[in-house]
């Protein structure tokens, strides 16, 4: 960005014909813009005039950054200070592959099998064509219509995830027997978007190297909710009981399971065998 | 931090801070609120330091953290916001822009301390930042959100209870 800072850009010329405020209004609009490259340079080109004319007639809208890394380093960086908790930038994060019928016929049969069992009276699904699991050969996900929203996280000071979902009511999840001797190292509520009480709750229990990750997330009206999960090149096995289907995958030495009822968006990721998993979920019937 | 990723994370901090807080601006408007949103991230990139240190576009890295960093606070500071609007309004005090706090009994009474919600309130409305705050109080930052985030969580217990 720096050569941009010394030689602007040209695309963007006229920006030097506004005024500063102008400018940081342009700046403040553009954060409900979809996040976008033209969008990432639209602002790199603003935040860039706007530096380069701090740095001709200072106004004092530039932080001193001696006194912020002062600041940084004796008030934030102190012994009790917890990094927030946000998403990270993952590198050459996998992207969802076209899906070719004619290289697997077994994902085929097995997606008409799916589309099959999805049948909304025995799911319960008000609308079913906008939740069914759909898969690559390195991504399963449930794709609703519309737009992807982000997650934000944050912690929480809830102690249980029993607690965390007694908190929002959320009575739909029975909470499933953990191998003895598993204990709650992580657990996250925040709302999944703005303006909504819709939650996503995480949990996180360890024992040794072993980990069980359970994620639940109310759906929002309409499944404007997205997510998808990276998994190996073999198709999901899905279990049904009791009308809803249970998809299990393995990636990464891990195994997954997920599924959909008519408010939540349900996974759980574990170190542990999938016939683990499959009790995991067998001991929520009995628990219910 | 090894010395080299020290002299790495310093010189990146020195050159990059302001591009970062106005990274942050469209979220978060507010240019104090900025600096503390990217004070935040150099604090999520010195935890990371391995990952930010090796991605192949460090700045790339730190924009979307700082993006992600505002995103959380601007939601945080919304929901504190829905919360002091729904204490008062229950607490029938017309004018939510004055600081006096004394017809807030029903709330200091029994839910938080009067200079808790006091806190709370100057965050919420954006009457000081975290690090002002923290500086008065003499805590750090970081113990001064939590105070903020436990008197929230006590303030949306008692108003769904009493809801």
């Amino acid at each position: 960005m720096m050569d941009e800072i010394r030689n602007g850009f040209p695309k963007y010329e006229y920006m030097k014909q506004m005024n500063t405020e102008k400018l940081e209004e342009l700046l403040r609009l553009s954060g409900s813009e979809e996040d976008t490259p033209e969008r990432d340079e639209y602002v790199d080109a603003i935040i860039s005039e706007l530096l380069r004319r701090e740095e001709e007639a200072p106004t004092g809208r530039l932080t001193d950054v001696d006194k912020a890394w002062n600041d940084f380093q004796t008030y934030y960086n102190t012994p009790d200070a917890k990094p927030m908790e946000v998403p990270l930038p993952v590198p050459n994060a996998a992207k969802p592959k076209k899906f070719l019928w004619r290289n697997c016929l077994g994902i085929a049969a097995a997606l008409v099998l799916l589309c099959t069992l999805a049948l909304p009276p025995a799911l319960g699904y008000d609308d079913f064509l906008h939740m069914v699991g759909e898969w690559t050969d390195d991504i399963f996900s449930f794709t609703p219509a519309g737009k992807v929203r982000e997650t934000q996280s944050s912690g929480s000071e809830y102690q249980t995830l029993e607690e965390a979902l007694d908190a929002y009511g959320i009575t739909e999840f029975h909470m499933p027997a953990l191998p003895e001797g598993f204990e709650l190292v992580e657990l996250v509520a925040v709302p999944i978007a703005e303006e909504t009480d819709k939650m996503y709750i995480t949990a996180l229990y360890q024992k040794g190297h072993d980990t069980v990750t359970i994620m639940i997330t109310e759906n929002e009206e309409k499944n404007t909710n997205y997510s998808a999960f990276e998994k190996n090149d073999t198709s999901p096995s899905i279990c049904n009981i009791s009308g809803t289907d249970y998809y299990f995958f393995h990636n990464n030495s891990k195994e997954t399971v997920t599924w959909n009822t008519s408010i939540l968006k349900c996974t759980i990721h574990t170190t542990l065998s999938q016939e683990d998993l499959q009790e995991l979920i067998e001991s929520m019937y009995e628990r219910s | 931090m090894r010395p080299d990723q020290k002299a790495f994370f310093e010189a990146f901090y020195r050159e990059n801070f302001n591009k970062l807080k106005y990274q942050a601006y469209p979220y978060l408007k507010q240019l104090d609120q900025c600096e503390a949103a990217v004070q935040e991230s150099f604090l999520i990139a010195q935890d990371k330091i391995d990952q930010f240190m090796n991605h192949p576009n460090p700045y790339g890295w730190m924009v979307k953290t700082v993006r992600n960093v505002a995103l959380n606070m601007q939601r945080t500071q919304d929901r504190y916001l829905r919360l002091c609007q729904e204490a008062e309004t229950l607490a029938q005090r017309p004018d939510p822009s004055s600081s006096d706090l004394l017809h807030l009994d029903f709330i200091c009474a029994s839910i938080v301390k009067e200079e808790e919600y006091a806190l709370f309130r100057a965050i919420t409305y954006g009457s000081k930042s975290y690090m002002e705050a923290s500086k008065e109080l003499g805590i750090s930052p970081e113990a001064c959100r939590k105070r903020v985030q436990r008197t929230a969580e006590r303030l949306r217990k008692a108003l769904s209870e009493g809801g």
